[in-house]
């Protein structure tokens, strides 16, 4: 992941003295990529929105447990990625209580109402991805949205998790391998996704 | 190549982890290994589709929705008072300790002086009667007066009766206004984009 801006730290410092606007200062800054995070591993935007907005309230209650030395980014990741791969736990258990019933296709797919990547170019591609991406288990979805998403080495989505760095590794190849398999079910989505050039991004 | 050692390896192949000499080791294992390959080619696959993925990006009014959220929320706001760290804590509890110990155990020296003294159980059932007659002559008191009372005003205990519901309904009103919060107005920075 690249480097912290200096800023970032001085406000986070300002945050932690109680100064609100530095804290706000943190939000306006971090909100694409944790709002990001929690519509990767969460698939649905509203779920994704309320997500992010409790990640951001965990964080500033507990900011005397954040360490001024590590990046605020890394700190704030890990707050809501464990807080999204909660609310997928409490989900499946949901689901599991329902016997028999077919889970509802993916909204990004098949709804009629616009989604937040129609404000991009490529939507097609966001929205298969994440289908794909919600067909994995939470634990494996998030190594794999820090990885690509954010760019994390394995060391950084370890410290990110809680776990060890050997877990990391091992979760992230299985989730390599169970896209694959889920990519060889769908030939053709595969061809053209891999073909796609990335045109989307901020 | 052991299993883990091998999903390591796969994953710093596919990730551009390996060096120039670890990467041919690893280029010449495939070559010998064709189910490997095969599998190496199926992740290669996936890397390529998830590489430079789409962001999506936060309601417009998102970051003002949360600083409005942690102005509702009030135990955030007291979250950011100055807490009583651990260290401070247990100095004061144990300046208590010694100032209250001395102070305890005098209390109980004099205490097991006075029960193991001759005549203690006498003075103290001596005590314990003059107490007891206090307390009887007292509510006997308090009977007769408000025996008095009801004689003078039969009308007392009604209004007695009436004035604690609405005592309790002024009480919870005030709570309850009190308890209000005020509009919170929030200043949210924006940065250029």
């Amino acid at each position: 992941m690249a480097e912290e801006a200096p800023i970032i730290r001085e406000w986070a410092r300002a945050a932690l003295q109680g100064d609100q606007e530095a804290f706000g200062n943190l939000v306006s800054t971090h909100q694409h990529a944790v709002y990001n995070l929690a519509y990767r591993l969460l698939g649905n935007a509203q779920e994704a929105e309320d997500a992010a907005q409790e990640a951001f309230l965990r964080a500033y209650a507990n900011l005397d447990r954040y360490d001024a030395d590590r990046p605020f980014k890394t700190w704030l990741l890990s707050i809501a990625s464990n807080h999204c791969i909660d609310r997928l736990r409490k989900r499946r258990l949901t689901w599991l209580s329902i016997e028999d019933e077919a889970l509802p296709p993916h909204p990004a797919l098949y709804s009629s109402e616009p989604g937040p990547e129609e404000s991009y170019a490529n939507s097609e591609r966001s929205a298969l991805i994440q289908a794909l991406l919600d067909r994995i288990p939470p634990d494996y979805r998030a190594v794999v949205v820090l990885r690509y998403w954010f760019d994390m080495s394995y060391e950084e989505i370890a410290a990110t998790l809680h776990t060890s760095e050997s877990a990391i590794k091992s979760r992230l190849f299985r989730a390599r391998q169970t896209l694959a398999q889920l990519l060889g079910d769908e030939p053709a989505s595969a061809a053209s996704l891999a073909m796609r050039p990335a045109m989307e991004g901020f | 190549m052991a299993l883990n050692s091998r999903h390591d390896q796969m994953n710093r192949a596919l990730d551009g982890l390996l060096d120039e000499a670890l990467s041919a080791e690893w280029y010449a294992y495939l070559a010998d290994n064709p189910q490997e390959a095969q599998l190496y080619e199926e992740l290669e696959l996936v890397d390529r589709v998830l590489r430079d993925p789409p962001m999506v990006a936060a309601p417009l009014d998102f970051a003002t929705n949360v600083m409005l959220a942690i102005r509702r929320e009030r135990h955030l706001v007291y979250a950011r008072q100055p807490r009583i760290t651990g260290p401070v804590l247990a100095l004061a509890l144990g300046l208590g300790a010694l100032i209250a110990l001395p102070l305890l155990g005098t209390a109980l020296l004099t205490l097991v002086q006075t029960i193991l003294g001759p005549g203690a159980l006498i003075v103290l059932l001596q005590g314990l009667i003059r107490v007891m007659s206090l307390a009887s002559s007292a509510a006997e008191q308090i009977l007769r007066f408000l025996g008095d009372l009801l004689a003078a005003y039969p009308m007392a205990p009604a209004l007695l009766l009436t004035a604690i519901p609405m005592v309790m309904l002024w009480g919870w009103l005030v709570w309850f206004l009190r308890q209000r919060e005020r509009p919170a107005t929030v200043v949210i920075p924006v940065r250029a984009a």
